[in-house]
């Protein structure tokens, strides 16, 4: 976490510092305050001659207050400055993380739990980088006052330092606990606040089931289990907290007692005293201040290890490395060049890939995918077809043979394989809470000629302009207010308009009615120019075929045309069958 | 919760802050007494100090003995010890109160909006929900945990000062007083000038997370469409409208404290002159100067601490607001109250049924038909026809503009919504998997259904050899990422669901539509066994699915193109059913 710290403090040094000088200002201003009030005394008793009078100090004392203020003012606009900078900077770089990653399987938790750390643990290393700022200006003061404090009296100064380092040291010895149940609070708090967004992801399903009283009767289970994990989690701070605001009162009764014989030889004077009762209190506060941020430094440590887990194998730095934040100006569009080296064959040659601890998966899997051609997957369920076509697509990182691009070998299916070379729909496309416009754009240029194409290829014309919003039509979280044929057409308009070499579609057609679906496929082929690789049963789709890719517990069965396969291989005619109405 | 009575657009009264509190703090009544005492004693010995420090400064500057010097000393060290541990242990105290009413607050606002209609998580995120549920909840915690303690005590605190000051000298108590209550009324007056911008804030905050949560879940579709820096860039754009709001509101936040801050300076100011001219005039000893600085010193305590609970205060009522917002949205569905009373299986009856999602647009016209009780009905229609619509009224999911649904012969607006859910089963394509185990992603969380039935269940759904390979059965992890359920599985699943319902009345939104030929087949098998002795509806988009239906049902664009029995319809070569089976038998064979 030190390296971490020092990474974020240089992220925007002038801000820090700026921050860090206004602070230091407020919190230094008590030393002076300190000093006016010990004058003011000891003016007030004659016991120091000055040739000002009682009253200058009052007005003095203004002055010291008022500088305060200013300074506040100064840091309350820095500061957000700096602590959104950062949280911005954690925020975007594990979202890029994320859609970077390779395999969905290797981000930690779900989406619900992902938000809450990006929540929460970012939240709390700013706590702690606030904690931080106020170290030095308390450090400053602490080291002026003793210093000033020792010049009237050593050994009571010396009794002044003793709370604070005390609390220092029993934090040292609390690292580990600190980290085990700052750990235990965090999970506790990602699987409550995950369980909410899963409750209303479900919600129609809950509401069916009659279910909302016994979701949230586990909800109740888990926010209680987050209550206690978060007040045993806090039992320390507040322990330091309350330390820090009754040190200096037992500090001070040490004091009466020991400066009691000075006081009465006049050697130690009112002034003196008043000084004394400012400063002790913010020296102790000062020590417990460090004892807080060691255990703050801990914390911080647990979250910033849980937002840098949430994807694996990424370097843990790599959340802290400089970004363009974009704070105030507009980022720049991304451009979409066209990629060199067209499609001239695509060659599976002994892919598999086997899913963590199971031995399910797909094995060996060989086939060519010609320029031009239609190749249709079939097979029973569990077979292995989305896993292919997941695979093919680097969504799952292929563990044994390769893939060939115009017999070049793809270093990287993940990123080699992605618009405007391939484009994907999947089973069930996820939507945005957007218009259907920007879904179906996603980023790409709003041109009508190229969105009305994308839309009849996708059989969506006609409805769409049956809306009374038209593409600006608000589909609600996750397509919801559309049907699932319309989302799955979405999803096909979304990949039409991708303009790609190749497409590859998961049973593209499941959710849609025979006129749609004999639409779609008509249309696909009138103006085909795209290779395609296509997951379907349907006979349309398989009388279209160039190749058909028939896959048998996960691996491939045969490959032929329609014709060929009825001939030769019986799990195709099982599975043709079947499609006989 | 039983609703506020608060006007949202304006002012929010403190009465409503009390019933706030009345309505959760009641259950804790016993630890809230406790927390008020250990104040008040916290308060009283904070109010010794001072004397204790007079008595010091006057016993040793008139040269008292020394013995009572070490006294007060030991005094001062007694009362820190003891002010120590009241404080340790009230703020756990106070946290733990904090925690189970919020929590409290979380379950029912929950449990709250999982009851509201369809219409509503139409249009709200997940993720928007989680910070809505959550986030504005926490904004409150401190409120509940800290807000009366602190305002109490801050209040106590004052009063005490101001009385103790005025035993000392009646114009300087008097100069006080008149200082307090001019900073307690500007303070009363800021109160509500920060509220919209504190809710400016968290509506950016729920807006961002909503994004990033909808984005999270959404990877797969964001990284095969190639918008993986669109995306962030949209991330920056949410991003910079929050930044605004931030900066807005802590700026806001240090206005506040600024002014608390100005009014400390000038009530020490005040006394510092006072205690010069006191002195002056022989009316003080120094230490009563002492006593009177000191005492206002500590004004700045309770005025800071009343302050910042006023602060904290905005930032709750923001979210109260929120809070308040959903708790105002009623569900439109009226429970009935009777039990279904219908012996199984059910008949179900459309009379001239009508429905608009927005008033104006009929979704369904005029839906006008009888299932007899154990008949099957192949619902078919394009896709935005209104199928699905038709189940979602029997659920009342939505409420019809007219006519009339009855199932055997009651209303369903007679029968109480529970009752009736409970009786219908319903499958769709879309299946979620809880983080839970199995068993209660089977259940829903339902207790007392026992094992062995469940997996008797998952075995006769030909699930046995995958139940097999889990690690723990019933009790295995189920993680919708990491689960290797195929859809075809997560449907099957759904399937178990409905089986142990055990539904009079069965609804299949295209129950098959992801499944292979082959497991289709094994599906059909339990679909035939589920639908024995039940009255079922299948909305179907091929016409293989409704080959063993009784009655057909044809829609196009919210009204009923065809209506009879299959056999029917199969023998009249004019119906359109029967065109679609040639066009569609024809397509099959081209």
């Amino acid at each position: 976490m030190r390296k971490i710290t020092w990474r974020l403090i240089k992220f925007r040094p002038l801000l820090f510092l700026a921050t860090i000088f206004f602070r230091g200002i407020d919190d230094i201003a008590p030393f002076f305050a300190g000093l006016v009030l010990k004058a003011f005394f000891d003016v007030l008793t004659g016991q120091a001659e000055s040739g000002f009078t009682a009253a200058t100090f009052v007005a003095l004392f203004i002055v010291v207050e008022l500088g305060d203020r200013i300074a506040l003012f100064g840091s309350a606009l820095t500061w957000p400055r700096w602590w959104f900078s950062i949280e911005t900077l954690l925020r975007r770089n594990l979202l890029a993380a994320i859609l970077e990653v390779r395999d969905s399987l290797r981000i930690s938790g779900a989406s619900g739990e992902v938000t809450n750390r990006l929540r929460d643990d970012v939240n709390g290393i700013i706590h702690y980088l606030n904690q931080y700022i106020h170290l030095w200006g308390n450090l400053v003061f602490a080291v002026l006052a003793i210093r000033y404090m020792a010049a009237i009296d050593l050994g009571v100064t010396l009794i002044t330092m003793v709370p604070a380092i005390c609390v220092v040291i029993i934090v040292d010895a609390c690292r580990k606990l600190i980290h085990k149940y700052r750990t235990a609070q965090r999970v506790a708090t990602e699987k409550a606040t995950n369980f909410i967004n899963e409750m209303f992801k479900s919600v129609l399903a809950v509401k069916v089931e009659t279910a909302e009283v016994n979701m949230v009767k586990h909800f109740r289970g888990l926010n209680d289990q987050r209550r206690r994990s978060t007040l045993v989690d806090n039992i320390f701070n507040e322990l330091l907290q309350s330390i820090n605001a009754n040190l200096g009162h037992i500090a001070t009764g040490v004091i009466l007692i020991l400066v009691a014989d000075k006081m009465k030889s006049g050697s130690f004077t009112v002034g003196d005293m008043a000084l004394f009762a400012t400063y002790i209190g913010q020296v102790a506060r000062s020590g417990s201040l460090l004892g807080t941020l060691l255990a703050q430094h801990k914390r911080a440590g647990v979250s910033y290890d849980r937002i840098a887990n949430t994807v694996e194998d990424t370097p843990r730095q790599c959340l802290i490395d400089d970004a363009p934040l974009y704070l105030t100006e507009l980022p720049p569009e991304p451009n979409q060049t066209r990629p060199e080296n067209p499609l001239e064959e695509l060659s599976l040659e002994g892919i598999g890939y086997t899913y963590p601890e199971s031995n399910l998966g797909i094995f060996d899997v060989s086939f060519r995918v010609p320029e031009g051609s239609f190749t249709v997957i079939i097979g029973q369920i569990g077979s292995g077809k989305t896993t292919l076509l997941r695979s093919i697509l680097g969504t799952l990182p292929i563990n044994k043979g390769l893939m060939k691009w115009n017999g070049d070998k793809i270093k990287d299916p993940k990123t080699f394989l992605t618009p405007p070379r391939c484009a994907y729909t999947s089973q069930i496309p996820n939507l945005f809470s957007e218009s259907l416009r920007e879904n179906i754009l996603c980023g790409l240029p709003n041109d009508s000629d190229t969105l009305s194409r994308a839309l009849y290829q996708g059989v969506l014309d006609e409805e769409v302009y049956g809306l009374s919003d038209g593409l600006d039509t608000i589909v609600g979280p996750r397509g919801v207010k559309l049907s699932g044929g319309q989302i799955q057409r979405v999803g096909a308009a979304r990949m039409f308009i991708r303009d790609a070499e190749l497409l590859v579609f998961d049973d593209l057609s499941s959710a849609l009615d025979v006129e749609t679906e004999r639409v779609l496929w008509t249309r696909l082929f009138k103006g085909r120019k795209a290779t395609c690789i296509v997951v379907s049963h349907r006979r349309p789709a398989l009388l279209r075929a160039d190749q058909i890719v028939v896959m048998k517990d996960g691996r491939v069965d045969s490959i032929g045309t329609l014709e060929e396969l009825l001939k030769s291989s019986r799990e195709m005619k099982k599975l043709w069958e079947r499609q006989v109405g | 919760m039983k609703p506020l009575d608060l006007d949202l657009n304006s002012r929010v009264r403190l009465r409503h802050y009390a019933s706030l509190l009345g309505v959760y703090l009641v259950p804790y009544k016993g630890r809230v007494v406790f927390l008020v005492m250990s104040m008040l004693v916290s308060i009283g010995l904070n109010l010794l100090n001072p004397q204790i420090f007079r008595y010091f400064i006057d016993t040793a500057t008139m040269n008292g003995p020394l013995r009572y010097l070490v006294w007060a000393g030991v005094a001062f060290i007694g009362i820190g010890i003891l002010r120590q541990t009241i404080q340790i242990v009230s703020s756990y105290l106070g946290q733990d109160v904090g925690w189970r009413v919020t929590n409290e607050m979380r379950n029912n606002l929950a449990l709250h909006c999982l009851k509201l209609d369809m219409s509503f998580h139409q249009q709200r995120t997940p993720g928007e929900m989680m910070e809505r549920v959550d986030g504005d909840t926490t904004a409150l915690s401190s409120f509940f945990s800290q807000f009366l303690i602190q305002v109490l005590g801050g209040v106590v605190l004052l009063l005490g000062v101001i009385v103790l000051v005025f035993i000392e000298d009646w114009r300087v108590g008097f100069a006080l007083t008149l200082f307090s209550i001019v900073a307690l009324i500007i303070l009363n007056l800021t109160r509500n000038i920060a509220v919209p911008i504190y809710t400016e804030e968290r509506e950016g905050y729920a807006r961002l997370f909503g994004f990033l949560e909808e984005r999270i879940f959404g990877l797969e579709d964001i990284r095969t469409s190639g918008s993986g820096n669109y995306i962030l860039n949209r991330f920056h754009g949410v991003n910079r409208d929050l930044y605004r709001r931030v900066k807005r509101s802590e700026l806001m936040n240090e206005l506040l404290r600024a002014i608390t801050g100005f009014m400390y300076v000038l009530g020490f100011a005040l006394a510092m002159g006072m205690g010069i001219w006191l002195y002056q005039t022989s009316v003080f000893t120094i230490g009563d100067v002492f006593l009177i600085v000191h005492y206002t010193s500590m004004l700045h305590e309770p005025i800071f601490q009343i302050s910042r609970q006023i602060n904290e205060l905005q930032r709750a009522t923001a979210g109260l607001k929120r809070i308040e917002e959903l708790h105002r949205i009623k569900t439109k569905v009226r429970t009935g109250h009777h039990n279904l009373a219908s012996i199984r299986p059910f008949g179900v009856q459309f009379r001239q049924v009508t429905f608009s999602y927005n008033s104006g647009e009929p979704v369904l016209n005029d839906i006008d038909f009888t299932l007899n009780p154990g008949e099957k009905l192949g619902l078919l229609g394009r896709t935005g026809s209104g199928k699905t619509t038709i189940t979602r009224l029997i659920f009342r999911l939505h409420e019809m503009e007219k006519g009339e649904i009855r199932i055997g012969r009651q209303s369903i607006l007679d029968v109480r919504v529970e009752d009736l859910r409970r009786n219908i089963g319903l499958v769709t394509q879309d299946v979620h998997l809880f983080n839970a185990n199995l068993r209660q992603n089977l259940t829903l969380f339902k207790e007392g259904i026992p094992d062995e039935k469940i997996v008797t269940t998952l075995r006769d759904l030909g699930l046995g050899r995958w139940y097999d390979s889990l690690p723990d059965g019933l009790d295995s992890q189920m993680n919708s990422r990491k689960s290797r359920l195929s859809a075809g599985e997560a449907q099957l699943l759904a399937f178990t669901r409905v089986f142990l319902k055990d539904p009079g009345l069965i609804i299949l939104d295209e129950p098959s539509s992801r499944l292979d030929p082959a497991t289709e087949r094994t599906i059909n098998l339990a679909v035939e066994r589920l639908l024995e002795n039940r009255t079922g509806i299948i909305i179907a988009h091929r016409l293989e699915t409704v080959q063993k239906v009784d009655r057909i049902l044809i829609l196009e664009n919210g009204y009923i193109r065809e209506h009879g029995k299959r056999s029917d319809l199969l023998a009249d070569s004019n119906s359109h059913f029967f065109g679609l089976l040639r066009r569609g038998s024809e397509e099959l064979i081209s």
